[in-house]
């Protein structure tokens, strides 16, 4: 576990990434002292500032969730499907394959709630991905909708289209589950 | 469709009309989205790479076929396009700059009205964008949206049932989706109203950043405001609260405007007018001074306080007096001090 570069006491929760002259300079502090530091720790742990979004000459991000991340942290996390680790994951910030939110699921769900807010998804699913019938029965209102609009507009062929799907929709919800 | 044809005209988000236009420029929705089975471009080694990008240039071929009645479409490997058109479809809009100064193995599919860019092997798989004039959100999603369908007909989206679909940044995980507005609000900048904008914009988790995605200095008063958040909510949500927050700004920027107009008409027409005079006159012209000045001249034509000059002419400029454009105009790269001077000269050929 990091400690805190200023007291070299508690552990280090945020990293600080200063631009100095347009190079990057991190610093791991504690909270306490990234507060002396005068960085808004409620603001940015919500998410709220990016590198590039703030006029202020310090940017930072927080890398993780420490609480959750120290047990994790020794053993070094690696995606069995791509190699990447969640190490590498943190430095610039980009996963390396789909199957990594799975393998560094409890890692990722603190910094999705930090950024989203809400974690579960709640917006389109694939047509390839609706596997339950309550999914399959959202999408036929949705593109019942779209037939609609469709119709409307005189967009026959691509009605036509859209009829075919929720047909086939239809055949299968009562499948075997 | 040639590039070069599209250096006369001035894009489809630069058009000048749609709702809302003499404030919101443009409208436009991007979705992020990765094929499933394939790794992402942070670990793809290069034979996936390539192999990605056949097989999403062969699907998304087969979508020619259904857009019957629809401009067509350009495909574009980025490879075999030079340094100076790349940075010409940045200048667009039509790629980013990642894509125009990444390697290996990448491509853009555009169409010919330049409303639809599909970015291929950027940071994820497939970025979808949709760009139009005006303030036109709903049309532009129901757009976007169905073509999103036809896709994910041909290539099969990497998806999780409770993370939506899977993208190499958790900052866009779930929608995928990033609805962005363009605005020009000279008067709140000139006026220092715009700290409060952008306070309570980032307050509700929208963020702002200027004409070319830079930082806090936007050129020529643009500022394009996005939703941060991509998960736990719905496509038609995140549009919904954008429709009720642009309008409020929009609203802002009109009223300080008029008050500005009644208690210091004189000096906002002097500043219009020395504007225009700088742009008529200049010999040597960097392209910040002119989206400046530019900025100045767009509002007093919407002010009606100048009528020699068109909004379309001015939104042109905006667009034709960048680095790349400028080249093309030209048919040659140029230093930056001569291009300066033929930026100079060819203002005052647009405005004499
Ligand atoms: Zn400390
Ligand atoms: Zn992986």
């Amino acid at each position: 576990m990091k400690l805190c570069e200023i007291c070299q006491e508690s552990p280090a929760t945020v990293k600080l990434t200063e631009i100095v002259d347009g190079k990057k300079n991190h610093l791991f502090l504690c909270d306490p002292c990234a507060k002396k530091r005068g960085i808004l720790l409620s603001a940015y742990k919500k998410g709220e500032l990016e590198e590039d979004s703030s006029e202020d000459i310090f940017s930072f991000s927080l890398e993780k969730d420490a609480k959750a991340a120290e047990d994790l942290q020794e053993e070094e996390l690696v995606c069995p499907r791509c190699g990447m680790s969640y190490e590498e994951f943190r430095e610039n910030s980009l996963l390396g394959c789909a199957y990594d939110y799975t393998a560094f699921s409890q890692l990722l769900l603190p910094i999705l709630r930090r950024i989203h807010g809400n974690p579960q998804h709640v917006g389109k699913v694939p047509w390839q991905c609706l596997d339950s019938n309550l999914d399959k029965e959202k999408e036929i209102i949705r593109l019942k909708t779209k037939l609609k609009r469709a119709i409307e507009r005189e967009e026959y062929e691509k009605a036509a289209d859209i009829r075919d799907r929720i047909i086939a929709l239809e055949g299968g919800q009562d499948g075997p589950e | 469709m040639d590039l070069n044809n599209l250096t006369n005209q001035p894009g489809e988000w630069l058009k000048g009309v749609g709702p809302e236009v003499d404030i919101v420029i443009s409208s436009r929705i991007r979705l992020a989205r990765n094929v499933d089975g394939y790794p992402f471009l942070t670990t793809a080694k290069e034979e996936e790479k390539r192999e990605l990008l056949e097989v999403i240039l062969r699907q998304l071929r087969k979508l020619e076929a259904r857009r019957e009645g629809e401009p067509p479409l350009m495909f574009l490997n980025l490879n075999e396009v030079s340094h100076l058109d790349r940075l010409f479809l940045v200048e667009r809009h039509l790629i980013s700059k990642e894509l125009a100064l990444g390697k290996g193995d990448r491509a853009v599919v555009l169409d010919s009205e330049e409303s639809l860019s599909i970015m291929v092997n950027e940071e994820d798989h497939l970025r979808i964008q949709a760009l139009c004039s005006g303030f036109q959100l709903n049309s532009l999603w129901e757009k976007i949206d169905r073509l999103d369908d036809e896709i994910s007909q041909l290539l099969p989206y990497a998806f999780h049932k409770d993370w939506g679909m899977l993208t190499a940044c958790p900052s866009n995980v779930g929608t995928g989706m990033r609805v962005s507005v363009m605005l020009h609000l000279p008067a709140l900048v000139m006026t220092h109203h715009i700290d409060r904008v952008f306070q309570t914009v980032q307050k509700i988790n929208f963020t702002v950043r200027g004409f070319y995605g830079e930082g806090t200095q936007a050129l020529g008063d643009f500022y394009q405001i996005s939703n941060q958040i991509t998960l736990g909510r719905s496509e038609e949500d995140l549009i919904k609260s954008m429709q009720e927050l642009i309008p409020q700004i929009v609203k802002y920027e009109r009223t300080v405007r008029h008050s500005l107009l009644d208690e210091k008409g004189v000096e906002l027409e002097d500043r219009v007018w020395r504007a225009y005079g700088m742009l008529k006159n200049a010999r040597v012209i960097s392209s910040k001074e002119t989206m400046d000045l530019l900025s100045a001249v767009r509002m007093g034509v919407n002010l009606n306080l100048i009528d020699e000059v068109n909004v379309r002419t001015i939104n042109e400029l905006f667009i034709q007096t960048q680095p790349a454009h400028l080249q093309k105009l030209e048919g040659c790269t140029l230093p930056v001090d001569e291009r300066d001077i033929r930026r100079a000269a060819y203002i005052r050929s647009r405005l004499n």
